[in-house]
């Protein structure tokens, strides 16, 4: 290999191992470590009622953003409530799965419709969730992910909060 | 389905097929740098013409979890093998060898080892246990004449162990199935330790009858140490190992089992009184370098919406083709062998929902209410199973190095294995049900009669009698410890 195409390769690996220290760096600064002993195995998903998925909050802290998207696939609540909270909030309509916005604006279905959500943002999905702490009995590491759900929680600005699922 | 999508899935594949051909050759780019190329073209694209990007989406699609078992592994494997445990395991083989078991009882123990103690990445088991197949497959090598043998015993271990992070019940890839599909704990893990068995047997199977003929391997004999009587810190570390690995799957210590390896190395340096430069000597960057740019490349591809565009496809072809959906999703479940990733929970996570939407619609067509179990329980395995012939990193990329392999060879064998293997656990769910107790005689027969069958193929693959006790014992306990663990 010549000289430059070595550099270049080097580069690259750089890039690789900036990657993954900033995946390390994020739990730490978010003073979650915790999850990144998490197995991403999903055994806390069957457990959780309101189908949200309790791996996609360690995927925010590792992503050290609450705005990452995650599955929460039987939260019921209007289109118009659900186009508030996000308009880009992937929700399940008439055997579509859209985003809000687009039921709302471009599909016209009526502001009052029941709609279940499928993939919502971490931090709205933290809103949602009903703490049970189901997700932390299954699992398998018993990690503590209601300390991340409700660090979510906090860092919600009082007025974008939801009141809850109608 | 976006037009971005399109693009960014065809970019990838088309990039991959270059760099897997050698159109791309590697002294020139290697596959990491084309893999990383690929994920800032894809991310540009996103950026100029779709909307707003969330950078942080990126992120979702990689797991540190493999990246952190395969250092460990390989850190422990370093001082296994400077404590001179694997030469107290190839002493101890060399025993059973000069008894009537021999080297079949062997190796059926050792290329079902990782499924038996199914941890939740095969490359934790991988790592530090390839030594002892590099011992073992060139003794039978030697023996027989026949260096393919070398490449059989390595693969087949290797496979195994890729598939073998499906049946784990300590965060193992099945439980990303079961926890999507809300089916209980560890429904398919008997049945896929099953089919896994099928898998080894068939890859080893693949290279002896097709594959073997085309096997250029440099490496001509295993990495010998200092030729030295075995030190007791040798045994003691080997016996060690094996004692916490029972540990770990008979109590399912809620502990890291990364911490819990780091802690074992710790403790074999103490005992071996090993320096830290003992252990680096195991370490292999190209593993780990591709793995994490499959995971970059993977989450590119989940921004731009690559994968849904696959799943649109899917659909498109179940509705308009003679395929139907039955037909489409046998071709969902080995999916993951088409686009092997470097691990099998990138794909999972992204297609399981469609497999589940598939299971529904083949459930109302055929009336087979357990249609979404079989097929979940299928394409877990194919996905989990992936990561061996993956030439991005994949486990089976460990085995190519040792054996210094070009060219990615070993994909196409374990691929068919896979391929061969996984319909035994779709046969095995409908048959025993979700979740068949341990303690049902019929279940418990049936895996001993498939362990016991596993034995006589091994057998004959490597030249034996079909009935050479050796084999037909293996197999038995094989499939009695999976019964029980």
């Amino acid at each position: 290999m010549k000289r430059s195409l070595v550099i270049f390769n080097s580069a690259i690996l750089s890039i690789l191992v900036l990657y993954l220290l900033a995946f390390i760096a994020n739990p730490l600064a978010s003073r979650q470590p915790w999850v990144l002993f998490c197995y991403k195995c999903k055994a806390c998903n069957s457990s959780c009622i309101l189908g949200i998925d309790p791996q996609g909050f360690v995927d925010a802290a590792l992503a050290g953003d609450p705005r990452v998207y995650i599955y929460a696939t039987n939260v019921r609540l209007r289109l118009s409530k659900a186009a508030a909270i996000d308009p880009n909030m992937v929700i399940m309509v008439a055997d579509k799965k859209v985003a809000a916005h687009v039921a709302l604006n471009e599909l016209h279905f009526a502001p009052d419709t029941e709609v279940v959500t499928y993939q919502v943002q971490a931090r709205n999905a933290a809103q949602f969730c009903i703490r049970c702490g189901a997700c932390e009995r299954s699992c398998v590491l018993g990690l503590p992910l209601l300390r991340e759900i409700n660090q979510l929680r906090d860092q919600e600005a009082p007025e974008v909060k939801v009141s809850h699922v109608q | 389905m976006t037009v971005l999508g399109a693009i960014s899935l065809m970019l990838f594949l088309c990039a991959l097929i270059a760099a897997l051909r050698g159109w791309i050759p590697q002294r020139v780019l290697t596959l990491q740098s084309v893999l990383v190329l690929v994920a800032l073209a894809i991310i540009s694209l996103r950026v100029i013409v779709g909307p707003p990007i969330l950078w942080a989406q990126i992120f979702t699609a990689t797991s540190l979890h493999p990246i952190t078992s395969t250092i460990a592994g390989f850190l422990f494997a370093g001082a296994l093998q400077a404590a001179g445990g694997f030469q107290a395991a190839a002493s101890l083989v060399g025993r059973v060898t000069h008894t009537p078991l021999g080297l079949p009882f062997a190796i059926v123990l050792l290329v079902n080892f990782p499924t038996i103690f199914a941890m939740p990445c095969g490359r934790i088991l991988a790592a530090p246990l390839m030594p002892l197949a590099l011992v073992l497959g060139f003794e039978i090598a030697r023996l027989h004449q026949d260096k393919t043998m070398a490449a059989m015993v390595v693969f087949g271990f290797l496979v195994n162990a890729g598939a073998s992070c499906a049946p784990s019940l300590i965060g193992g890839l099945g439980l990303l199935g079961e926890g999507m599909g809300r089916f209980p704990m560890g429904s398919f893990s008997k049945p896929n330790q099953m089919a896994i068995l099928a898998i080894t047997v068939a890859t080893m199977a693949m290279i002896r009858l097709h594959y073997g003929s085309t096997l250029s391997m440099r490496a001509e004999e295993a990495p010998a140490g200092p030729s030295r009587p075995v030190p007791e810190s040798g045994y003691l570390s080997f016996i060690l190992f094996i004692a916490v690995l029972i540990a770990i799957v008979a109590v399912r210590l809620p502990i890291p089992i990364q911490t819990i390896l780091t802690l074992m190395t710790v403790v074999v340096m103490f005992v071996a009184r090993l320096s830290f430069r003992d252990l680096l000597g195991g370490i292999m960057l190209h593993p780990l370098s591709a793995l994490v740019a499959g995971y970059v490349v993977a989450g590119a591809l989940l921004t731009a919406g690559g994968f849904e565009v696959l799943q649109a496809v899917l659909v498109l072809l179940a509705e308009h083709t003679v395929l139907g959906y039955i037909g489409v999703s046998i071709l969902v479940v080995f999916l993951p062998l088409f686009l092997a990733m470097p691990c099998g929970r990138i794909i999972s996570v992204s297609l399981i929902p469609g497999v589940l939407m598939f299971g529904g619609r083949v459930a109302e067509a055929s009336g087979f209410a357990l249609a979404p179990a079989v097929l979940l329980a299928s394409f877990v395995l194919s996905s989990a199973a992936s990561c061996g012939p993956s030439p991005l990193g994949g486990v089976g990329n460990i085995g190519e190095g040792r054996l210094r392999i070009p060219g990615f060879w070993s994909s196409r064998p374990q691929a068919l294995g896979i391929f061969l293997g996984v319909p035994l656990a779709a046969l095995l769910v409908p048959l025993h049900g979700i979740q068949p107790p341990a303690s049902d005689p019929g279940f418990a027969l049936t895996m001993l009669l498939i362990g016991a069958t596993a034995g006589v193929l091994t057998n004959i693959l490597f030249g034996y009698r079909p009935h050479h006790i050796g084999g037909v014992i293996g197999g038995l306990l094989v499939g009695g410890l999976m019964v029980m663990l």
